[in-house]
């Protein structure tokens, strides 16, 4: 009988060893020290030290992102004055008529118009002149493109699950309580994480929704 | 972004598609060393290395739309990491195989200040086939397992597991060689 292959050495490292393999294994010492050193060596390759990227790698990444416009990219920026006060007053509105348009019956109360929603936020469609007005559009735009998500659900289906929109009025409220939240306290890490939680909660179920209509059932 | 290490992947991810700069940076801290320590161990230098890692990012972000969570965030990343940097390395190799005999000595990471036994292991894993190389990297360095493997190299995991055994039989025969590890002797087996 042969020694053992460094293949089966090398198998016998993560795997429980057949009868065979016992067998020479327990009469063969060469064969017992050649599976320490194959174990020696895996656990050398796990123990190597970590290889850090350079210093100035993400300056170089975030670079080319914004150059070759691989992402439009949005930073929390503080809405100052007179701009935050009036994004707060039309964020109010919309998240209101969001959580209308989420609980109204169907048969009680056909869906308002995506248009005449569009149009009673009129105060805002003119172009952006600072980044702040252009930052408080892009937020009214997210609530909006919900709201009309809902009234689409509402208007297509004979029968929304109210469990589902219930909760994504949820998500939507608190989405909007955090983000108000962060533009005074953009660092906090508490407020950061229910934010962000709350956006993937919101993305996940959207992402539900739409792929639920897509196999034809409600939405 | 300190302020977002504790948030997990799939919040950032959610936020990142929305173009939030800070969860990019916050997935980009997370992920990086482990991407570059990969790519690293793939590409023919430090530079290269750079190079490819930034691609991988670039590469994901712009994908970043299209990521569903059907795997790990880490773990989808890691599969374009490889994909880009297989595709650069195959791309130099043909050109260097027109120019000079891409030799395989000159390759991998060897720092003067590095223990001996490091500096080897790294010559050694800078010389296995390119196939045994990314395979025991994933596995025996990163600490992946053949199911994740699996994902990150489009392989069945069956595949993945056989690989690996003869990826780590080539290392040892060119760490035996170097270190004269008597494996390879002619006598025979008492049994």
């Amino acid at each position: 009988m042969s020694h053992l292959t460094y293949e089966s050495l090398a198998r016998l490292v993560d795997e429980s060893p057949t009868a065979d393999d016992e067998r020479h294994l327990a009469e063969c010492v060469r064969c017992r020290e050649a599976l320490d050193e194959m174990r020696a060596q895996t656990a050398a390759l796990g123990a190597l030290p970590p290889l850090a990227p350079p210093v100035d790698a993400w300056e170089k990444i975030a670079a080319r992102v914004e150059a070759d416009r691989v992402m439009p990219l949005r930073r929390r920026v503080p809405i100052a004055g007179a701009a935050r006060a009036a994004a707060a007053v039309i964020l109010f509105a919309l998240g209101t008529a969001t959580g209308s348009a989420v609980t109204r019956s169907r048969s009680a109360s056909p869906p308002r118009s995506t248009e005449a929603r569009i149009d009673s936020s009129s105060t805002i469609a003119a172009s952006p002149t600072t980044p702040d007005i252009a930052l408080m559009r892009l937020r009214v735009a997210e609530v909006m493109y919900t709201s009309a998500l809902l009234d689409y659900a509402a208007i297509t289906s004979p029968e929304p699950p109210k469990d589902v929109v219930a909760r994504l009025a949820t998500l939507e409220t608190i989405v909007l309580t955090t983000r108000t939240a962060l533009e005074r306290a953009p660092a906090d890490p508490l407020i950061n994480s229910y934010h962000l939680a709350a956006l993937a909660e919101r993305e996940t179920l959207l992402g539900q929704l739409r792929r639920t209509s897509e196999a034809g059932q409600w939405y | 972004m300190t302020s977002l290490a504790h948030v997990d992947d799939a919040a950032l991810v959610a936020a990142a598609k929305l173009g939030d700069s800070g969860a990019l940076r916050a997935l980009y801290d997370r992920h990086a060393p482990r991407v570059y320590a990969v790519v690293r161990r793939i590409a023919p230098d430090d530079s290269l290395a750079d190079d490819w890692a930034q691609e991988t990012w670039v590469r994901a972000f712009r994908a970043l739309p299209t990521f569903r969570g059907d795997s790990a965030f880490g773990t989808w990343l890691l599969r374009i990491a490889m994909n880009s940097a297989l595709h650069e390395a195959r791309r130099i190799q043909r050109r260097w195989r027109d120019e000079v005999a891409l030799h395989p000595s000159t390759a991998g990471v060897e720092r003067a200040s590095e223990p001996v036994l490091r500096a080897r292991l790294e010559h050694a894993l800078a010389e296995l086939p390119e196939g045994m190389r990314r395979i025991l990297v994933l596995h025996d360095v990163e600490g992946y397992d053949h199911e994740e493997i699996a994902t990150i190299l489009g392989n069945r995991a069956s595949t993945c597991r056989s690989q690996l055994f003869k990826a780590r039989a080539k290392m040892r025969e060119l760490l035996g060689e170097r270190f004269q590890i008597q494996q390879n002797s002619e006598e025979p087996c008492p049994i």
